[in-house]
């Protein structure tokens, strides 16, 4: 197995070992999943529950002894990091966005646009949460990132809580210097967790393994 | 052939600083690392393991640079840190699936044979293991892969004598069946009396006695004890830790030979251990 699939794969086992974890932020998010209106905040809850708890965790079992143990450098640990991020984030979606889709042929209440236009917010909230929180959380640890990462956690999804086919439907037609809006916050995020990566590599790569 | 080479290795962690200028450890032996807690034990293996970046000077692995960018050497290492790194949370066959892919040698039937030997239960979190349990878990882990070299941290602190003996027996098999390398650190040094081939004393960050035979150290030295008036300054050279007791003066001397050929049958030559043999260099190293 290629070391970045092996190593986004013990990512996937760390986070089914979380078992009360898992089982919270499962349970909410197919809860609320159910409700097409809040896909995105049953996206932002699942996304934040996860993520945040699976780098957390690595932070409070001292995980870069195990990491540094391994027959990998410290760039493919960080690549791997991303790896997951991005397939967390593409999982959540789908899984959300399936639930909410089954609700929406039974209630009629969203159209197939809409549900879209939830999914692409959610994964544009997700896309600029990870930039910023992974770099962060990779290169001065959990505890220290933790406070930045709530901030911009409101930030990402607080105005997104419950998305109201009306507010989406303006948010995805507003024009943005000619530009459709929404693909361009897309394409922001997109650019932002390259330069985040681009940022974070260098300084993890120099980073010491310490157990303090 | 030198599994592990340091020369003129420099670090320094807040106020604690650890300066090695040459060590050369050879292949197929167990070097014992001796040190008190806070000796820099732990630092220098971690050094070695890339988790810490010397400020000056360099460490090889099999002859290469073990700061280099790739990483694969590690293939041939078993690592036993002081703390594992393991999610405390997941199932001890979970850590076996995080940890498998990663190593092409990957033995299933070693990692079965040892987890039965010492009869952890793999489908238990590691939470719910003793320290002891958690450390033959480690074991078990580090040797599944058919490591060259088995770098240990402390590996035998929190184990009962019982499992403590049969770390040590396997590690003995090891070295037997495989001719694996062991680079062990430990405070306890009953254990490298028993199993060490090589010894090396590190002190406050510095190398007190490198790399030398077990056994030729022991024959070598002895606890001389005597009247006071036996110690006179020249017998000095011949002699570490020299302290007055009740019953006269007690010393460590490095050189038996010359020291029996001063002092004759008037003094007591005790056969030391490797402890006293640490504890005599270590405050040597203070006087």
């Amino acid at each position: 197995m290629n070391v970045l699939m092996a190593l986004v794969k013990s990512d996937f086992i760390k986070l089914l070992s979380l078992r009360k974890t898992l089982l919270l932020f499962g349970t909410v998010t197919l809860a609320f999943a159910l409700l097409p209106q809040m896909l995105i905040f049953s996206f932002a809850v699942a996304l934040y529950g996860l993520l945040y708890s699976a780098l957390a965790y690595d932070d409070s079992n001292a995980a870069f002894n195990w990491y540094g143990a391994l027959p990998v450098n410290r760039r493919q640990i960080f690549q791997a990091k991303y790896l997951f991020a991005l397939a967390l984030i593409l999982l959540l979606v789908l899984v959300t966005g399936a639930l909410s889709g089954m609700s929406t042929l039974v209630t009629s209440r969203y159209s197939p646009n809409m549900l879209l236009a939830s999914m692409t917010i959610a994964v544009t909230g997700g896309i600029l949460f990870t930039a910023i929180t992974l770099p962060l959380t990779l290169c001065l640890g959990s505890a220290k990132s933790r406070i930045y990462a709530l901030l911009l956690y409101i930030g990402c999804f607080a105005a997104m809580g419950q998305a109201d086919p009306a507010w989406l439907a303006a948010i995805v037609e507003i024009p943005w210097f000619g530009f459709p809006f929404l693909p361009l916050l897309f394409a922001g995020a997109c650019l932002l967790l390259a330069l985040g990566y681009l940022w974070g590599v260098g300084r993890f790569t120099r980073k010491e393994f310490r157990t303090e | 052939m030198n599994v592990i080479e340091i020369h003129d290795l420099k670090k320094t962690l807040g106020n604690f600083h650890l300066s090695i200028p040459s060590l050369a450890v050879p292949e197929g032996y167990i070097t014992g690392f001796i040190g008190e807690n806070g000796a820099g034990k732990t630092t220098t293996i971690k050094l070695m393991m890339n988790h810490l970046f010397p400020d000056q000077g360099q460490i090889s692995l099999f002859g290469q640079n073990s700061q280099q960018k790739n990483q694969q050497f590690k293939e041939w290492i078993g690592y036993v840190g002081d703390v594992s790194g393991f999610t405390v949370q997941a199932t001890l066959l979970q850590l076996k699936e995080m940890t498998r892919p990663f190593y092409s040698k990957w033995d299933e039937a070693v990692f079965r044979r040892l987890t039965d030997r010492f009869a952890l239960d793999l489908k238990k979190p590691l939470k719910d293991m003793s320290k002891g349990q958690q450390k033959q878990f480690s074991l078990a882990m580090a040797l599944s892969h058919h490591p060259r070299l088995l770098l240990m941290d402390e590996p035998t602190t929190n184990l009962d004598p019982l499992v403590r003996q049969d770390f040590l027996d396997i590690l003995q098999n090891q070295l037997e069946q495989e001719g694996v390398t062991v680079f062990f650190s430990s405070h306890i040094t009953s254990d490298l009396d028993k199993v060490a081939d090589y010894v090396l004393f590190l002190h406050q960050g510095q190398i007190v006695l490198n790399m030398q035979p077990k056994d030729r150290l022991l024959e070598t030295h002895r606890i001389v004890k005597g009247p006071a008036a036996l110690f006179t300054p020249e017998t000095r050279p011949y002699l570490l830790d020299l302290r007055k007791t009740d019953y006269g003066c007690t010393a460590l001397t490095t050189q038996y030979a010359q020291t029996y050929a001063l002092l004759g049958q008037e003094a007591v030559y005790d056969i030391p251990t490797l402890e006293d043999v640490f504890i005599g260099y270590a405050r040597g190293e203070k006087q």
